[in-house]
């Protein structure tokens, strides 16, 4: 295997990005992927802070980043780093048609599909839910055989954040499809097909009007490319808002697609099903890594290696008993509060963030490992995303934010 | 000797996370099929002390690995499918369909007919009536397929007439039973590219099938049976250092992963340490700078369509970045799975969702006037010529002329 | 203010309870059972769920291994459907005393209970996950019973001979008139109403709780609640029940169950029964002795932790926890303390609920001048499913599990079941795909009249009780399930409080094994509620 000039572990949100804007570097990059990253679970949106250390809404990320701890990855990442993070992002997804709305000024918030709203920063137009804001009447549609959307509990949800003082309808379509129950990718490729297009159109155009906004499950196509979302638009004459979804998340995956799709234009080669299992180090600088399925590994050597391999969830941190971290490909030093009173908040949905969620790899403002002394461990081996410490993506809605912002950092360093 | 580490085990990391629905081909094109979470792990831990009640859609899964590929945590979501699929119809005969005996045991024909004088003339020309007939539909095979015809002479019988140069590197060709039988082209390239590059190739004839339409068919008993005769070879081999290819990636993938995880045997795992896909082997000669060097001078423009059973190898696609680099216009197809499976898309019932599931392949092949589509697996192959106009080859073909060109 | 009237009021929900309804009706008795939540969910549920061969008690307690192994084969053949006939090893790993290996099988020889010899390389074929460093290993006839069906089954039998119960009913005071119990006064802890219930004779089958009964009888019965903590894992470590031989101690027991297993037990006193909080050090007590026996045990998923409080009854005197007798005490109060129509059962196990009750009904009947003899061993808890129902409802059900539904629905409810999916196609709707229930399972189940909670459902059709831990069905829940129950036990106001709540009670059982692949699942919880559902809400602060 000929020698890279990166090398990117991981290939969710960071790995992806990573991998990205290292090519734009003019860099030759060789990404290793395991699994599918976390985008099935994923809204595809970029949350970038969305709850403030008290659990407050951020209505200006910018700012909300300042107010951040100074061993949150933010500050280590830097202004700068985030704010041009942000716009190659956008840039990114707009040349592959798929643009996203949103800024670091200005909160942007979707529609979960309970109901509730969600605070993110760059989100597909389609999910947009300020388009209903405005509206008198909010038109929920179900759909049949479709699980975890339930218009009624949407509805109910729904009145509490947008006021009472709106009209809320529900209305449930059919897709005709018999078999299992339906997930929102089985009903997306219903409404981008033609046929499944008309019946949907059918069924809920009467639905439509002036005056009224349409919440649709994440059904409108699987692509990311609009369009659907723009026909149904034009069609209905009216706002039309799709929700988060259950696993498979519809957009997550489309947020995948788009950004695989532009790593195949920069001909950056990525090794599908290959577990990162060691480095060869000399000194403190790391010359290859060894990858390989059951069978056997390949060397794969570069100059510089970006570790996007996730935290818990992902495996690219485990524990396997309490206090035994360990950073499965480098060995890196992880920081946590794994203290039998701290560890784990008593209440699932706490008011405060979760110690086991912010245990990560320590790393300095080059976002490189760092002892205790704060000695750089490995001179060319970048930490990014949820292998960081610091922060509780799911208390902050911070995930995908960190992931790009750390990411851009470490790829152009 | 049993491991400790067995495949069956992995279903304990499921978390039901439901990346493994959402990159099923099958599950996309078929409303019946509940996918892949729902149906190996969910059994493997529901059913280990009730194996009389079982979810029918199992039979629905068509082994194309990419719950492996796309799962995050380790499950050998289709290994368990498959274990699970045997205990079904070990348990519940009466569900086996009246093809399976056949399209699980073609190598048995394939023997049978190379014994008898113009046995394979006379098999093609039933064949050739039986799909004018419609009896291939009666056998439950879809009638809408091209039933892949037997070669006039087996690569066995060919091998035989091959003049190679005698060397110190020796490798041992397993070619798998369609090259074989009915593409031995393949293998003869194969064989020509390894002399090239001074390598002097051996066959050995007690290696048996690899076991892949046995495993999917439910005959998991006989397929031990043939794992372990081929381990054995492959082992005996092993003691000589001399590696064992395969240029189907299919039968590397079994030799390689599968035995393994199907049955858990210390010997199976050692002796994958010594199998090699064709493209991987030429890849590290490659990486060590002992590839032959070779330059792809065609003014045609080819696609490249990688076998699932291929990237569930995690070696990358050394056939595509070995053609590219030798300056052959290749773009790389990237549409997922063909649906073929090796012997899934056979079956009449399994026709229409095997059609579906490679429908993105095919407009990928057709957006553009390509030469030749190139893959590393012989059903893929024949699914890609069953779904477009384009014709197939072996990328073991292509390096082949390439090196006879220069 | 008197709203109901038995001749006998058992108050427990538990095994002993339970079994004591049922023979007391069986025997003709007017009886009335009530419980303070909802049924079995103290310590007949909170245990391991081992039907003990005797083999453990061989050593110490030969007259408790002869009553486990004449009960345990009672039990497999009236209780079917709630029992898992997996037999059961007694193994040694090295560095175990082999000094007890004789006298523990003359022990099983004089009790009665059959041993049988297995080889290294036999025992090894049959449990693979088994330490390599394993010595000896011994065959025993144990199984694993389903705590909850086992005591809904003797709800279900004591009903058909007219037996009664009450869940949510708490007894809040006795009424003695002339040194006799008149009734008692019960709170309804749905509807908060209070009021007096007759009776001839009150039965303190509470466990744990006896001691406080007796109290307000003005009573003195010195229970011990003994805490024993339980860790259940993702799967099936063993097909059969393993125990370690050598001298009983914590975490020498894996019992597996349906999909899971369930390794147990600590023994720790408590001044609460309601206490079943878990400590990282029991976890790691447990996990170290137990990986002696299965050496990957950390790999292993782990579901939750829970804990239960054994009733031990400590004579005065007499030493508590481990060492404490597991035998049975039957105090009459009328002889004891001068207080009729007042009677206390108390310690025992699981295995040998039936006996207890036996034995204590043989004791309170003929104070009713009834003479009848027990019957409870003679008849099967509830008829079986027949195979043909199980066959022709297998194309309804929206995927397998047809076998696990009919043994935990029973006849009647399994055929309306049945009769819903084929009827309302919509009822099929899996909201469990880990433990496969359907929507017509939940919705049947909710019907009963003791079901005020999803809680309550769930602990009977195992809704959520799986690999993915709510995950999938906490929504499914509050958003369908939770509509049933309009009106009745108030949990919570709004679908997004019900949702959590959910969470959050397999959340407790989670916290203390927060470590190895747990972390993954917990990850993949918060990510699901707190990001793609933001259940805490939006415009927040």
């Amino acid at each position: 295997m000929s020698k890279s000039d990166v090398v990117v572990i991981g290939n969710g949100v960071a790995g992806l990005m990573a991998a990205l804007v290292s090519a734009d570097q003019g860099k030759k990059v060789t990404l290793l992927s395991y699994g599918a990253g976390t985008f099935p679970l994923n809204s595809g949106v970029i949350d970038v802070l969305g709850y403030d250390d008290a659990g407050k809404a951020v209505a200006n990320p910018i700012e909300g980043i300042g107010r951040t701890a100074d061993n949150h990855p933010y500050k280590k990442i830097g202004m700068p780093a985030v704010q041009d993070a942000v716009e190659y992002f956008k840039k990114t997804v707009a040349d592959e048609g798929f643009p996203y709305v949103g800024s670091l000024k200005e909160q942007q918030w979707l529609i979960t599909s309970v109901g509730t709203l969600k605070p993110t920063c760059l989100l597909p137009e389609s999910l947009q839910a300020s388009k209903c804001f405005d509206a008198n009447e909010i038109v929920i549609v179900g759909v049949k055989g479709l699980k975890d959307f339930y218009v009624d509990m949407v509805a109910e949800n729904l009145a509490k954040e947008l006021g009472s003082d709106k009209k809320y309808t529900t209305v449930t379509v059919d897709t005709y499809i018999t078999g299992r129950d339906l997930t929102t990718r089985d009903v997306a490729r219903w409404v981008e097909s033609d046929k499944g297009y008309g019946e949907f159109l059918a069924q809920i155009k009467n639905q439509a009007g002036s005056g009224k906004a349409i919440i649709v499950p994440q059904i409108l196509g699987t692509k990311g490319n609009y369009v659907v979302y723009n026909k149904l638009v034009k069609d209905l004459g009216c706002a039309v808002v799709e929700t988060t979804g259950m696993p498979p998340s519809v957009n997550g995956i489309r947020l995948r697609d788009v950004l695989l799709s532009a790593l195949k234009k920069k001909g950056i080669r990525v090794i599908e099903n290959v577990i990162a299992e060691k480095a060869v180090v000399k000194g403190d600088t790391v010359t290859a890594v060894e990858a390989g399925g059951e069978v056997r590994a390949q060397t794969y050597e570069a100059d510089k290696f970006i570790l996007a391999t996730g935290g818990f969830y992902s495996g690219g941190i485990t524990m396997r008993d309490f206090g035994e971290y360990k950073e499965m490909v480098f060995g890196l030093p992880v920081e946590g509060d794994c203290v039998e009173e701290r560890w784990v908040n008593k209440q699932l949905f706490s008011d405060k963030k979760q110690a086991f969620a912010m245990a990560g790899v320590r790393v300095d403002s080059s976002l490189r490992a760092v002892d205790e002394s704060g000695n750089v461990v490995l001179k060319n081996v970048y930490v990014v995303g949820r292998n960081l410490s610091g922060y509780d993506f799911c208390f902050e809605h911070s995930g995908n934010g960190v992931a790009l912002t750390s990411a851009y950092k470490a790829a152009k360093a | 000797m049993e491991l400790e580490e067995r495949a069956r085990d992995t279903a304990d990391n499921c978390i039901a996370c439901t990346s493994c629905i959402a990159a099923c081909p099958v599950t996309k094109a078929n409303p019946e099929y509940k996918g892949p979470k729902l149906v190996g792990p969910a059994h493997s831990r529901m059913h280990f002390s009730d194996p009389s009640d079982y979810e029918d859609t199992l039979m629905l899964c068509s082994n194309c690995k990419n719950c492996d590929i796309t799962c995050p945590n380790g499950v050998s979501v289709s290994t368990l499918n498959m274990l699970e699929r045997a205990k079904y119809l070990q348990e519940h005969p009466e569900a086996h369909r009246p093809e399976d005996e056949m399209l699980s045991h073609s190598f048995k024909m394939a023997n049978m007919l190379n014994s008898i004088p113009f046995g394979k003339q006379i098999a093609n020309l039933g064949m050739t009536i039986g799909e004018a007939t419609g009896m291939m539909g009666v056998m439950g095979i879809a009638p809408e397929r091209k039933t892949p015809r037997f070669a006039a002479t087996y690569f066995r019988d060919m091998f035989k007439n091959i003049k190679q140069p005698a060397s110190d590197k020796k490798v041992l060709f397993f070619p798998g039973c369609y090259i074989d039988t009915n593409d031995p082209e393949v293998g003869v390239a194969f064989v020509q590219v390894m002399n090239e590059n001074g390598y002097e190739v051996l066959m050995d004839n007690r290696f048996v099938c690899c076991g892949s339409p046995l495993v999917v068919g439910g005959y998991i008993d006989e397929a031990r049976q043939h794992a372990d005769t081929n381990v054995a070879v492959i082992q005996e081999y092993a003691s000589r250092n001399i590696p064992v290819i395969a240029c189907c990636t299919s039968c590397s993938l079994m030799l390689k992963n599968e035995y393994t995880e199907l049955f858990a045997q210390s010997e199976m795992k050692e002796a994958a340490q010594n199998v090699w896909d064709a493209f991987e082997f030429l890849a590290k000669l490659d990486a060590e700078g002992k590839l032959k060097k070779v330059a792809a001078n065609s003014s045609h423009k080819f696609i490249y369509h990688a076998p699932c059973h291929l990237r569930a190898q995690g070696v990358g696609l050394p056939a595509f970045d070995l053609l590219k680099s030798a300056g052959l216009n290749i773009v790389n197809a990237d549409a997922g799975c063909c649906g073929m499976s090796g012997s899934y898309g056979f079956h009449k019932d399994n026709y229409e969702t095997s059609m579906k599931v490679g429908k993105d392949l095919f407009d990928a092949i057709n957006s553009d006037n390509y030469h030749k589509v190139v893959c590393d697996c012989g059903t893929c192959r024949m699914q890609i010529e069953h779904g477009t106009d384009t014709k197939s080859v072996h990328p073991i073909q292509i390096l082949a002329k390439c090196y006879k060109k220069s | 203010m008197v709203k109901d009237k038995a001749t006998v009021v058992v108050v427990g929900g538990g095994a002993t309870g339970v079994g004591i309804l049922r023979d007391l009706s069986m025997r003709g008795i007017d009886a009335l059972l009530i419980e303070k939540l909802d049924m079995v969910n103290g310590a007949s549920s909170r245990y391991h769920g081992l039907l003990h061969s005797g083999a453990r008690y061989a050593v110490r307690d030969q007259e408790a291994a002869r009553e486990c192994i004449e009960e345990n084969t009672i039990l497999r053949r009236i209780g079917k459907s709630c029992v898992e006939a997996t037999t059961g090893m007694f193994v040694q790993v090295e560095g175990d005393d082999p000094d007890f290996v004789d006298p523990w099988l003359q022990g099983c020889k004089d009790s009665g209970i059959s041993t049988r010899e297995l080889s290294k390389e036999e025992a090894l074929r049959l449990e693979p996950n088994l330490s390599r460093k394993l010595k000896v290993a011994y065959e025993v006839p144990d199984g694993a019973i389903d705590g909850f069906r086992m005591s809904w089954q003797n709800l279900q039998s004591a009903a058909h001979y007219g037996g009664r119960y009450k869940t949510y009913t708490e007894i809040i005071a006795v009424n003695v008139e002339n040194a006799a119990v008149k009734s008692i006064k019960v709170r309804d802890n749905v509807t908060k109403e209070e009021y007096e219930i007759e009776c001839e004779i009150l039965v303190n089958a509470a466990g744990p709780w006896a001691g406080k009964v007796a109290e307000l009888a003005g009573l003195e019965c010195n229970v011990s609640p003994s805490k024993g903590t339980l860790i259940a894992f993702n799967q099936r470590i063993s097909n059969r029940v393993v125990n370690r031989l050598r001298k009983p101690s914590n975490g020498d027991i894996f019992v597996p169950h349906g999909s899971i297993t369930i390794l147990g037990t600590s023994s720790i006193t408590v001044p609460d029964p309601e206490d079943t909080t878990t400590s990282w050090e029991e976890v790691e007590d447990l996990m170290k002795t137990g990986e002696g026996v299965f050496e990957r045990l950390r790999d292993y998923r782990i579901l939750r932790v829970f804990a239960g409080s054994r009733p031990l009854y400590v004579p005065k005197g007499a030493e508590g926890g481990r060492n404490a007798s597991r035998g049975f005490v039957t105090i009459d109060h009328e002889k004891e303390d001068g207080l009729k129509g007042m009677m206390t059962i108390c310690g025992g196990k699981f295995t040998t609920y039936r006996l207890m009750a036996e034995k204590f009904c043989d004791v309170l009947a003929p104070k009713l001048n009834n003479t009848a003899k027990c019957r409870t061993a003679e008849e099967n808890l509830v008829p079986e499913v027949p195979e043909a129902d199980k066959k022709a409802a297998r194309q309804y059900f929206p995927a397998y599990g047809v076998n696990l539904a009919a043994t935990r629905l029973g006849v009647e409810k399994f055929g309306e079941v049945v009769k819903t999916l084929k009827e309302e196609p919509e009822s099929r709707e899996v909201l469990c795909e880990c433990e496969n229930v359907t929507m017509a399972e939940i919705k049947r189940i909710a019907s009963e009249p003791t079901s005020h909670s999803v809680a309550d459902v769930r602990r009977r059709t195992r809704l959520g009780m799986g690999t993915c831990q709510g995950n999938y069905c906490a929504i499914r829940s509050a958003a369908v399930a939770n509509k049933l129950f309009k009106d009745k036990l108030a949990e919570s106001s709004d679908s997004l409080s019900d949702m959590k709540n959910f969470l959050q009670a397999r959340w407790k059982g989670i916290t203390p094994v927060m470590a190895g692949k747990t972390l993954r699942e917990a990850e993949m919880t918060r990510g699901m509620y707190e990001l793609l559902f933001n259940v805490n809400g939006g415009r927040r602060g």
